[in-house]
């Protein structure tokens, strides 16, 4: 039973990524602030960290981060697979894992997942030319800021998957329904 | 972690690595687009040509409720153009038969400028906000090649090419920072190398740099040199705005206003071939 739970959950995260791509191809590369756009992908990555055991959520980044790299180029060929799976391993270790975090938690997730996503690009750019750094980090900050608010949507798309599939499940992956049995 | 590593999780995560390994090596390997990539571009490509027709009939329809007095004063400011360009044209139909007359009499050949245009439309924008680019919905089977210039309807240069599938190509826009055309001021005749830059890409500008000296002007015309013969002469890049000195206080470049509108493409025009007789 647990297992069936741990394949729908998987499989519903796995459908619920190419909607994100689609939102972010659809709505947000087009809408420029500052001129930049929002980025989902991230937030999405730290949303899946802060609620999944540490080893599931480096699976799920890797994966998503390799669809991104085919979906939408970076400034290397696997920029969002090293970002993305940079993030997870960060996040599951230093979220704590008492209790299922909430919305304001899961924000915070994501502004540390966005600022981890930049930092490659950051570094890249410093290797380049050392003078692009500061527009480099002003870049990343504008998309910080223009992100962060995003993960409201994020949270209220994969919320549904969490409830249904992590009912009774702590984050350490042992069920209360059996050791309650 | 016992669990993880009996239930397949770390070969997963192996798989993972290892496409990802593999992307790296092909992208490094090969000058061209890698088979991964390409065979990925090709199955995703009518996705993002149905989902940019969809977007496209949205912005239609919003577009039909579109301010009228805005719509007002725009045509009658077109109107006006209109007007000043006829008059430009007129001039210029009576410079054209004069040149030909004295072509005619040093017997000179006519240059000529031929392009081999294919239409596309644009399915995808760049995703990163580190770069600028833009995916197109047509590639190799209709004879598009790494290298080709993209222009809009008014033959303002867009970018190039750097990517191409079966399908699909990437073109890296003029404001990326990695992007880098021979240019010429159009007035002055002055060369340099018209350039991305990450804090003008924010601002959608591009620099111009390793000018030779002589006065700019803002609205100064800028076009591509052609020099070496990668890229036709004569395209449109931007026109300037302002010059400014570098952090090193040495060295000075022009800040360029693209003519194209990047932003807001929907249709550009890939230049498949060119020939310049003279």
């Amino acid at each position: 039973m647990a297992q069936g739970r741990v394949v729908y959950r998987r499989l519903f995260y796995a459908a619920a990524a190419p909607v994100l791509l689609m939102a972010q191809d659809l709505f947000l590369n087009g809408s420029t602030l500052w001129g930049v756009h929002p980025m989902l992908p991230p937030l999405a990555v730290a949303t899946v960290a802060v609620w999944q055991r540490r080893q599931e959520s480096l699976c799920a980044s890797a994966a998503f981060g390799l669809l991104c790299d085919l979906w939408m180029p970076g400034l290397i060929p696997c920029y969002f697979f090293l970002s993305f799976t940079l993030t997870a391993f960060f996040i599951g270790a230093l979220a704590p894992r008492r209790t299922a975090p909430g919305l304001f938690r899961v924000t915070l997730w994501g502004a540390a997942a966005l600022a981890i996503n930049s930092l490659p690009a950051v570094l890249i750019f410093a290797c380049r030319d050392r003078g692009t750094v500061p527009a480099a980090l002003v870049l990343a900050g504008k998309e910080l800021i223009l992100s962060v608010p995003l993960t409201v949507p994020v949270y209220v798309l994969l919320l549904p998957i969490r409830r249904r599939f992590d009912r009774g499940m702590s984050l350490s992956g042992v069920s209360h329904e059996a050791t309650s049995a | 972690m016992k669990r993880f590593l009996t239930r397949g999780g770390v070969i997963f995560l192996c798989v993972s690595t290892a496409a990802a390994v593999l992307l790296c090596v092909a992208a490094a390997t090969d000058s061209g687009t890698d088979p991964v990539h390409s065979a990925f571009g090709g199955i995703t490509a009518p996705l993002r040509a149905g989902s940019a027709a969809v977007g496209r009939w949205v912005e239609s329809i919003a577009a039909r409720f579109a301010a009228v007095e805005e719509l007002q004063a725009r045509n009658e400011a077109l109107e006006q153009k209109v007007a000043e360009l006829e008059k430009a044209l007129r001039q210029a139909q009576t410079d054209s038969e004069e040149n030909r007359r004295l072509r005619e009499l040093l017997g000179l050949r006519r240059q000529r400028r031929d392009f081999s245009l294919e239409a596309a439309f644009v399915t995808a924008r760049s995703g990163s906000n580190w770069a600028s680019a833009l995916t197109l919905d047509k590639g190799t089977a209709c004879g598009v090649a790494i290298g080709n210039c993209v222009m809009d309807s008014r033959g303002a240069l867009a970018g190039v090419v750097t990517e191409a599938g079966q399908t699909w190509c990437t073109v890296t826009t003029v404001l990326d920072p990695s992007s880098e055309l021979g240019a010429k001021v159009f007035r002055t005749g002055e060369t340099g190398i018209a350039s991305g830059n990450l804090r003008l890409m924010t601002e959608n500008r591009l620099s111009l740099h390793f000018l030779e000296g002589g006065a700019l002007k803002s609205g100064d015309l800028v076009i591509t040199s052609g020099l070496g013969g990668y890229y036709p002469a004569g395209l449109l890049i931007g026109s300037v705005e302002e010059l400014r000195t570098d952090d090193g206080g040495v060295e000075q470049y022009a800040v360029l206003i693209p003519r194209a509108d990047i932003d807001g493409a929907t249709e550009l025009f890939i230049i498949t071939a060119f020939s310049v007789e003279k």
